[in-house]
């Protein structure tokens, strides 16, 4: 099968799947499982075209999806804005938060970069949980209403499981547009190697910025869908565990990859759920699955599709081995 | 008659060590102009000089009259001095046509707005550099890897894609920094070949190379790098006989007495 018909095919599949999941799963636990587990997958999904496309490495992820779920939350308290209208501006929060993540720190590689984030994530944090008379501090933000759709109130499970599928369906049609332009092949170049992107013209600095406002705006999403779905919000949601849990299914899933995040948020959302009696050992649990994965598929779940096709790429070719020669010193 | 890049006095010291000490040259418009000189006398840093990956410590770099001394990478590269790397710098996970693609990123103006909506803009846009890299990919007989993993391509391949994403990029100079290094023989007498074509179609081309029969071949004019130091410049023929660059090669007679 062609690459094209096979994602199409897969893609139908997908959605004939998640649109029959709550005509069978009658279980209101179930069905509330399966609505986290799709909130996950937007996180994850956010987080890997930040990690997976432009190679940045974020592990602060939590601290877009807070700045995203506190603004709409008092937002919608405050001023009785619609759910439809706080959606983008949680949105554009998160985003412009970014920015100012960005801006002074992006110029850092590696895991200076990946450091930045994690204290951004925790002031965040700190600040929501110290600005009292904001945010209300620990005590969280209760009675947050839930959307509204032509006079219908969104309340069971099976609206939201709903709601956020759709969320997920636009946001996957959108990200893969970005991908298949000229953005999306300036990120792609920079994670592969950011000097050649520099030599063929590409404003390294500008599409990094744009990546991760981009990463962050479906983050901020995701939050003001939590918030109206949990309908009350509190600094605990929000911690560095919680970044951690959405790079953990993003490193599972396969960095780089569409289906990735979908596949490592779904197992691993399951996954911890499966073991909520022992909860406190998720992170452990996480930390055996990356282990695992890192050992036996370095390239994710979803990478190993992407691997067979190297394979049969590599088949088909005659390698020649030849060597790097080494020569000329060059002082850079 | 103006060279159409130029550097004046340019210097790049590391600390204690001259890399590049006072070199003025000149390129002239469609002539292939080769760079020579044994390891570390500051050929690779010249290049990153003039395309800014390396700031200059002193000096000037001018290009088409213009100064570009210092400039950033990205600006040098819009302007249409596009450059190809010593070990090679394909981006390995994408694919051979991405890779080409991506080399049109300054003659593109898709905006995040253009690609979520697939505006005339994005349209146009994917339609020109679709058509085109296709064009570029059979000038260089890669058109049939399109949609191979850059990576899984065989070495000499993958010299070959440098240089087509480096044309993709419309360059009016094209530096390359030894394409011919772990080329076998054939590989390199088709590069000879393909660069006098690129020539042929009035490209400027300046060329590091070790291979000194590439370099005779094409080359139009030598200049010759040594410590640092441009220590000779001409033809070939000139060039060969030069006792300095003798020297610089093999060594004095007197030190092997």
């Amino acid at each position: 099968m062609k690459p094209a018909r096979k994602s199409i095919v897969l893609i139908g599949l997908g959605a004939v799947i998640s649109l029959a999941i709550p005509l069978f799963l009658k279980n209101e636990y179930l069905l509330r499982v399966a609505t986290i587990a799709l909130l996950y997958v937007l996180l994850a999904s956010s987080l890997n075209i930040i990690n997976g496309y432009s190679g940045q490495f974020n592990i602060g992820h939590a601290g877009f999806y807070c700045i995203g779920a506190y603004t709409s939350a008092i937002l919608a308290k405050k001023f009785g804005l619609s759910f439809w209208v706080l959606l983008p501006i949680g949105g554009f929060a998160a985003a412009t938060s970014s920015f100012l993540l960005g801006i002074p720190t992006l110029r850092l590689k590696g895991i200076y970069f990946a450091m930045t984030t994690l204290g951004f994530s925790e002031i965040v944090r700190l600040t929501v949980l110290n600005w009292q008379s904001l945010t209300r501090g620990p005590m969280g933000i209760p009675g947050i209403p839930s959307p509204e759709l032509l006079g219908m109130q969104f309340r069971s499970n099976a609206h939201f499981y709903y709601l956020i599928l759709g969320i997920n369906a636009l946001m996957l049609f959108l990200t893969s547009r970005v991908l298949g332009s000229r953005i999306g092949r300036a990120w792609s170049a920079i994670r592969e190697d950011e000097a050649a992107a520099q030599a063929m013209g590409i404003e390294v600095f500008r599409f990094k910025l744009l990546n991760l406002a981009y990463g962050a705006f479906w983050a901020g999403i995701a939050g003001c869908f939590y918030a109206s779905f949990a309908s009350f919000i509190s600094p605990d949601s929000f911690t560095l565990d919680e970044g951690f849990s959405m790079l953990a299914m993003v490193l599972l899933g396969g960095q780089g990859t569409l289906l990735g995040p979908i596949l490592g948020a779904t197992f691993l959302t399951i996954l911890s759920e499966t073991f909520r009696t022992i909860a406190q050992y998720r992170l452990i649990i996480y930390g055996v699955a990356i282990l695992l994965t890192i050992h036996l598929r370095p390239q994710g779940i979803a990478g190993s599709v992407f691997l067979r096709q190297i394979e049969t790429a590599r088949e088909s070719f005659q390698v020649s081995f030849t060597k790097e020669s080494e020569v000329d010193v060059s002082y850079s | 008659m103006f060279p159409i890049l130029e550097t004046r006095d340019l210097c790049r010291h590391f600390g204690g060590l001259r890399a590049l000490e006072n070199v003025s040259m000149q390129i002239w418009e469609r002539e292939i102009c080769g760079i020579i000189g044994p390891n570390g006398a500051g050929k690779t840093t010249l290049f990153n000089v003039i395309t800014g990956f390396l700031r200059a410590t002193r000096g000037d770099v001018f290009f088409q009259k213009r100064s570009i001394t210092n400039l950033p990478p990205e600006r040098i590269a819009r302007l249409g001095v596009i450059r190809t790397f010593q070990n090679i710098r394909i981006f390995k996970h994408m694919t051979v046509l991405d890779n080409v693609k991506v080399g049109f990123h300054t003659q593109t103006s898709t905006r995040l707005w253009d690609a979520l909506a697939h505006t005339a803009v994005f349209r146009r846009d994917e339609d020109k550099v679709t058509e085109e890299s296709f064009r570029i990919l059979k000038e260089v007989g890669l058109a049939q890897e399109a949609n191979n993993l850059a990576m899984n391509l065989p070495y000499g391949m993958q010299r070959k894609l440098e240089i087509a994403r480096a044309l993709a990029a419309n360059p009016l100079v094209l530096l390359l920094d030894e394409p011919a290094a772990g080329m076998n023989p054939k590989e390199t007498e088709d590069l000879v070949s393909f660069i006098r074509q690129l020539n042929g179609w009035g490209l400027t081309i300046v060329v590091i190379e070790h291979d000194m029969k590439l370099i005779m071949n094409v080359c139009h004019r030598i200049i010759v790098l040594n410590h640092g130091k441009k220590i000779c410049e001409g033809t070939p023929k000139e060039v060969q006989k030069d006792q300095q660059v003798v020297e610089a090669y093999l060594g004095r007679s007197s030190d092997l007495t």
